[in-house]
């Protein structure tokens, strides 16, 4: 009769943990989930220098601080200027982090003919949240969304902040990866001006 | 009479799981919050603002709001009644179908998953854990 009571008691039990298994399984999902390091690339992580590749063209659709809209950006349409291709993510640290930092390139070398153009890449993002983006940092030039990861998949992009400097003849100057000090980017669009 | 903790649990998991849904039914107030872009699978932007976001129209967050609800009906009815705590089981066990459904979307259609929705899961989750928690306890 005890031997009963007990059995019964140990199988209520059981029928109780059984009960908690999915919340069990979700604490397990959101642990690990949270455990995800972000997929930037840390601070200064890659250089090329002097790349002879010529930028390949692309059109995408433009990005403002207020949303996605129809119009389409063709990269070939910058060709004759310096141009300062950033590949962000809306949810990087890093890029977040440099974002003052282009801001800054920007006021200093959009008046001297460098073209900025932010190309926002959509993995793990959404256009709400890439508009948010431009609208924090106060990006004012061309940001265009890459909705399938198509031209950062052609750059041959895998981390973020990704930074190509290109020269009046579509050449890339310089690539540069990972969270940068402004006077390294500055000293990357004066070689860019001078060819 | 003693207090049924499996009643009093459920109650505050629904409580929450409510507070979390209705904060869900706002999605631009959730995109701009830190705690919503943290890797490149933690993500809620695609979650609650993409296609899969509305389920007839109605914002899927709506349902989870709705469930919170009457799982809040039962779990303080089963306070004073612990039979009603069947009912909650079963209403737990309902949405579990749901949550399993909406994880896979998460998962293999949208690819990214929300961490707010998540612990949405969670609380529902909890809800049918203390719901046959609070019938064992009341034999």
């Amino acid at each position: 009769m005890a031997k009963g009571k007990k059995r019964q008691k140990e199988g209520s039990r059981w029928v109780t943990f059984v009960a908690f298994i999915p919340a069990i399984l979700l604490v397990g999902l959101l642990a690990y989930l949270l455990s995800i390091p972000p997929a930037p690339l840390p601070p200064g992580s890659k250089t090329t220098e002097g790349s002879p590749a010529e930028a390949k063209d692309f059109k995408l659709k433009i990005i403002t601080p207020d949303g996605l809209t129809d119009r389409e950006f063709t990269f070939s349409s910058t060709r004759g200027s310096v141009v300062f291709l950033d590949f962000v993510f809306s949810w990087c640290p890093h890029c977040n982090n440099m974002a003052p930092t282009i801001k800054r390139l920007h006021e200093e070398y959009s008046g001297k003919g460098v073209v900025f153009v932010t190309v926002a890449g959509s993995s793990g993002s959404s256009p709400s949240a890439t508009a948010k983006f431009l609208r924090d940092h106060g990006v004012s030039w061309t940001a265009v969304y890459d909705e399938r990861m198509s031209v950062f998949q052609l750059y041959g992009v895998t981390g973020t902040p990704t930074y190509f400097v290109i020269d009046k003849n579509g050449r890339i100057v310089k690539e540069l990866v990972g969270e940068r000090p402004y006077e390294e980017l500055k000293a990357a669009i004066e070689e860019a001006l001078k060819t | 009479m003693p207090v049924n903790r499996g009643a009093v649990g459920a109650t505050a998991s629904s409580l929450a799981g409510l507070l979390v849904s209705v904060y869900l039914l706002f999605p631009e107030q959730v995109t701009s919050s830190p705690y919503c872009a943290i890797n490149q699978l933690l993500s809620c932007g695609p979650v609650v603002t993409g296609e899969h976001s509305k389920f007839l129209g109605v914002p899927v967050a709506a349902y989870g709001a709705v469930w919170f609800a009457a799982a809040i009906a039962l779990s303080l009815r089963s306070l004073r009644r612990p039979q009603f705590l069947r009912y909650l089981a079963w209403w737990g066990a309902v949405g579990m179908a749901g949550v399993a459904y909406l994880v896979y979307l998460e998962f293999f259609v949208i690819g990214s998953v929300c961490v707010f929705c998540t612990l949405a899961h969670l609380m529902g989750a909890l809800v049918l854990g203390f719901a046959v928690l609070g019938i064992k306890e009341n034999g």
